[in-house]
């Protein structure tokens, strides 16, 4: 089978004697060897495992689940979200006596998959990844992860999840990610200040009415600075994709990229006047925190952090659909993550944990991340769990979130590379905060755009095939 | 250099000084415009310095409404140390505290000890192709930082220490820094007592050990203690080469509290900060005298 | 240190040539194996790597060449990058030697508080460079960081320190300078603390007085340290990481990526392993050429041997 270069060294485990440098020229060699020949075609997908890739390392097992196969799951999340993820599984290990699941938080979805990749290399792997959005593709290629349609049954299938959320799983027919942490953006807005002017208390439904509802917000001051309708951000790439096709565009048609075009245009001067000339709007280095703050009354965020504003504002929250431009709803791009099984040298191993996956797709308990994270129910039956129902008669904004679910569609393909997230993300933070040329600023987008979706034509084609 | 001729002899004499003046530097004191002005000047030097500090700590004792809010609150209206519950909670620093204790603690004493044998050798054996082999060591400190993550993973990991206290240490024990600061402060040694001690027979070992060593006591404080913070202070390296939170150290920690989704928590951010500073800040106040110490008199050298 | 003679300290030799030779060998390897195992040897690695197109992912490395030396040399954003790290490397060096100058000088007047200036001073180099980092981005907040208060004194609104391409990379270039001045003033501090006072006593008799004798009697004396300072402070301000990382991400656009920063990005982010091991490449060439030639110009005042 064929095996990274570098990754040849550590098979050999048994060179260990001492620092073995001979064992590290080896690698070296091996590397040399392969030049000019061309990368290979992934591994052969039918193999199920993969030899020499054992288990990363786990943290100490509590006594009374000793004996069990062990599932090690990598998750981005920390604080919050990441005790609730370990609740889950605490309560998976209890519900049966064969498998020990235990998760480790690596910090992030960034660092997570940097990770995963040095992982890969020195072969000793998670089990199970959480990835976010299609940032999966990769190590799919690497033919890293394992094809999910086979553990499914009658009972757990792709048929279970909310269906927006699939498709972003599904690579040439085949599962390999299953919705688990999916989020959507929301548009957040200080409710309070709304009331107290005498605004919508439902918010703005589209970006002219935000436009008009600026100057009377700017009648309230805020520690001698007039109060903001709205505060952009450095990292604004998610948020984009929703407003491009606010505007009735796209990052791209299938794998044409359209990030040129007019709407495209329209839109981010719509935003640099909207910023830049009226006043409306700035660019804040956290627009969170300013939100919190109370600086601006209105930012985008994920639907993941609801459960945080919720708790930490002292004002009345509003959560509204992302704006509108040319319609009053504009479709809106998924989010958050998803999980995946990493190929290992256990059919055992990911047998298991294809048991934690349906164990976490059951109504009652992606009801119970849903309430307790702020993610969205990842399950049909669970949008009409009690739980669910309850937490939105509770707390609306919740009911928001989960309405716009049918909104919700996969981002255009131009945007599925980190590369390419982050010039969008650089793009709009030149327009936003510099007041950069919107022409200019395209015309430099396009050109890594079509970069990108060039450099990797194939890959897309195949993803795309079914 | 033109100093060292004239210097040599005092240095000699002041090789384990420390930065406090000697009688003989100190001036009688003068009351003047000039003094007034040098004061005032100090007084901006100070407050370039403290006031960062001082936001830094005052800052994770806030409550949100003292942080968020203009005109400046600059004292804590109340002291709200729930900043400080709610950043342990996110990042468990207790065991991170551990880890960093231990991968801290026995990463110095490993580098200390290769540094002094590579010292040593360099100011005291006889060898003809020194020169290469020092350029070697300090050529090492301009490789850029990053282009080794993989490779040292791969190596680690084929070692079959990821994850360990082992895969967290030996990595960064190599010593170019330290080492050549403890290198310039032997060369310095006064060569006549060296010499005696050869005459009475004394060998490498013994030279080592009864005469270098403790005439080289300060640079060593010193080494060591800027080798424990630029250890206890990496990032990187842990962040990559652990997996498990059993073993990952402190500064991962600010890493897990701004990363949480929901924007960042000032107070909370502050706090975990000062938890990772504050241990530092005191060791580095308690010792401040021979860092600073040992440090100018070895870069003199 | 010219004076000393170190390449031959024992003039009595032991029976055998070769024990001194083997015990330096003994001595030495144990540190010169961990440098070349983790150092050298990914470094090495790094460098072949250099002639590829790699991803980390896929099975092996595509061979391409120089083209990534071409591509490197035939992008804007290169020279754009390699731009930030000359501003950023070179107002550091030239603020923090000269108010870490000022600074020494001053805490040498035997000032009633100098003890804990000297302290404050350097307290801020023991900071990890991630805590100085969202120190700094907290302060810069123009809304209700400390840069809002301290530009309100002079009547004008705080930049947008991190959030505009004009301004980021004064952002990282003052929290990197803050970090490192105080210690530089420490560094010159105890450097002027041991100035041979006969010399200066000599100039004064001579009639030097004032910034005469600064400059021409005390800045010469001062040159190894000030050429410490230099090597030390470019390649340290040339690899920094945490504090970009936490102050700006390299942003807006690439208005604050400094060369590292890309290193890290290409491989990281854009997962080109091709073009970061080039990147890193020129890097360290530019850094070496910069000490060689300093080392050179700087004369005979810092041997390595």
């Amino acid at each position: 089978m064929t095996q990274l270069d570098l990754s040849m060294v550590s098979s050999r485990r048994t060179v260990l004697g001492g620092l073995s440098l001979l064992g590290l020229g080896a690698g070296l060699g091996t590397a040399l060897a392969g030049c000019g020949s061309p990368n290979a075609a992934p591994e052969d997908a039918g193999a199920t495992t993969r030899e020499g890739f054992s288990q990363a390392a786990l943290p100490s097992i509590p006594e009374k689940y000793q004996g069990r196969t062990n599932v090690l799951a990598w998750f981005p999340w920390t604080g919050g979200s990441f005790e609730a993820a370990e609740r889950l599984l605490t309560k998976f290990n209890d519900s049966q006596d064969e498998i020990f699941a235990v998760a480790e938080s690596q910090g992030g979805f960034v660092p997570t998959n940097q990770k995963l990749t040095a992982a890969l290399q020195a072969q000793a792997v998670p089990d199970i990844v959480a990835f976010s959005d299609v940032k999966w593709l990769q190590f799919y290629f690497a033919g890293a992860l394992s094809e999910l349609d086979r553990f499914f049954d009658d009972e757990w299938s792709l048929d279970v999840y909310v269906q927006n959320f699939v498709k972003e799983g599904v690579a040439a027919g085949k599962t390999y990610v299953v919705p688990f942490a999916r989020s959507t953006p929301l548009f957040y807005y200080n409710k309070s200040r709304y009331t107290e002017l005498g605004l919508p208390e439902e918010g703005p439904t589209t970006w002219d009415d935000l436009a008009e509802f600026a100057p009377e917000l700017q009648t309230i001051d805020v520690s001698g600075k007039p109060l903001m309708s709205f505060a952009f951000g450095p990292v604004d790439n998610w948020f984009g994709q929703a407003e491009a096709w606010a505007w009735g565009g796209a990052f791209s048609e299938g794998l044409d990229v359209t990030i040129n075009e007019d709407p495209i245009h329209d839109w981010l001067n719509w935003q640099a006047k909207f910023i830049h000339d009226d006043n409306f709007a700035y660019m804040a280095q956290e627009p969170g925190t300013d939100f919190q703050a109370g600086v601006t009354a209105g930012c985008h965020g994920s639907t993941g952090s609801l459960m945080g504003f919720e708790s930490s504002v002292d004002f009345d929250l509003g959560a509204a659909f992302l704006l509108g431009k040319v319609e009053d709803t504009t479709k809106v791009p998924t989010g958050g993550g998803g999980l995946a099984i990493v190929k290992s040298e256990s059919e055992e191993r990911q047998n298991a944990a294809a048991e934690l996956m349906r164990f976490l797709a059951e109504p009652e308990n992606a009801a119970t991340w849903h309430v307790e994270t702020g993610y969205l129910p990842i399950v049909n039956e669970a949008l009409e769990s009690e739980e669910v129902l309850a937490l939105r008669e509770e707390k609306p904004n919740f009911g928001v979130a989960v309405d716009q679910l049918a909104n919700a569609q996969t981002a255009d393909e131009a945007g599925w590379y980190d590369t390419s997230t982050v010039a969008v993300a650089e793009a709009l933070a030149r327009v936003y905060g510099d007041n950069a040329d919107v022409a200019e600023v395209l015309d430099e987008l396009e050109t890594i755009m079509v970069e990108v979706v060039e450099d990797h034509r194939d890959e897309l084609e195949e993803v795309l095939s079914s | 250099m033109t100093a060292s001729a004239t210097s040599m002899s005092s240095r000699r004499r002041d090789a384990v000084r420390s930065a406090e003046p000697t009688q003989i530097h100190r001036r009688r004191k003068r009351r003047s415009p000039l003094r007034a002005v040098l004061y005032l000047f100090q007084a901006a030097a100070v407050a370039v310095f403290v006031i960062p500090i001082y936001w830094l700590f005052s800052s994770a004792v806030k409550p949100d409404s003292d942080i968020y809010t203009y005109p400046l609150q600059w004292i804590p209206t109340s002291l709200h140390l729930e900043n400080f519950l709610e950043a342990w909670r996110v990042a468990p620093f207790g065991r991170f505290f551990m880890n960093s204790i231990i991968t801290t603690g026995v990463g110095t004493a490993l580098e200390i000890t290769l540094a002094l044998l590579s010292a040593y050798a360099f100011a005291m054996v006889r060898f003809r192709w020194k020169t290469p082999v020092l350029l070697l060591i300090i050529g090492s400190m301009m490789l850029p930082g990053h282009v080794t993550l993989l490779v040292n993973y791969i190596t680690i990991g084929n070692l079959g220490w990821l994850n360990t206290y082992q895969g967290l240490i030996l990595p960064s024990i190599g010593s170019a820094f330290a080492m050549f600061l403890i290198y310039q402060q032997m060369r310095m040694l006064p060569k006549d007592v060296i010499d005696a001690a050869r005459i009475d027979g004394a060998g490498h070992v013994r030279r080592l050990v009864s005469v270098v060593l403790p005439m080289s006591r300060a640079m060593i404080v010193t080494a060591t203690l800027i080798t424990m913070t630029s250890k206890w202070n990496d990032f990187i390296w842990p962040l990559i080469s652990t997996s498990t939170t059993e073993m990952r150290t402190l500064p991962i920690g600010l890493l897990f509290l701004q990363d949480q989704e929901g924007g960042g928590d000032w107070g909370a951010v502050m706090a975990g900060a000062v938890t990772v500073v504050a241990p530092m800040l005191i060791l580095f106040f308690i010792a401040q005298k021979r860092i600073v110490g040992g440090l100018a008199g070895a870069v003199k050298g | 240190m010219s004076t000393v003679d170190l390449s031959s300290p024992p003039k009595v030799r032991r029976s055998g040539q070769w024990r001194e030779p083997l015990l330096f060998v003994l001595l030495v390897l144990p540190n010169v194996a961990v440098i070349v195992i983790f150092a050298y040897y990914p470094a090495i690695y790094n460098f072949i790597l250099s002639f590829s197109n790699w991803d980390f992912l896929t099975p092996r490395p595509e061979w391409v060449g120089l083209r990534n030396y071409i591509n490197v040399f035939n992008s804007q954003q290169f020279y754009g990058v390699l731009w930030n790290t000359i501003i950023f490397v070179g107002v550091a060096l030239v603020a923090t030697l000269v108010g870490g100058l000022a600074i020494g000088t001053l805490l040498s007047q035997r000032l009633r508080f100098s003890g804990f200036t000297r302290t404050m001073a350097f307290a801020p180099h023991m900071l990890p460079g991630a805590a100085v980092g969202i120190l700094w981005l907290f302060m810069f907040d123009p809304r209700y960081g400390l840069s809002r208060w301290l530009f309100s004194l002079v009547g004008l609104d705080s930049p947008q320190w991190t959030t505009t391409s004009d301004w980021s990379i004064w952002a990282i270039t003052i929290a990197y300078a803050w970090q490192r001045l105080g210690f530089v003033a420490i560094i010159y501090y105890s450097a002027i603390q041991e100035l041979p006072t006969e010399v200066l006593e000599a100039a004064k008799m001579d009639g030097a007085t004032g910034l005469r004798l600064a400059r021409s009697v005390a800045l010469p004396l001062l040159s190894p340290v000030t050429f410490f300072l230099i090597i030390t402070g470019i390649v340290s301000s040339a690899q920094a990481f945490d504090i970009i990382a936490t102050l700006t991400n390299g942003g807006p656009g690439t208005s604050s990526s400094t060369l590292t920063w890309m290193v890290y990005r290409e491989a990281f982010i854009d997962f080109d392993v091709g073009r970061s091991a080039t990147t890193a490449t020129v890097l360290f060439l530019l850094l070496a050429g910069v000490t060689l030639i300093q080392a050179r110009t700087t004369g005979k005042k810092v041997h390595y041997s």
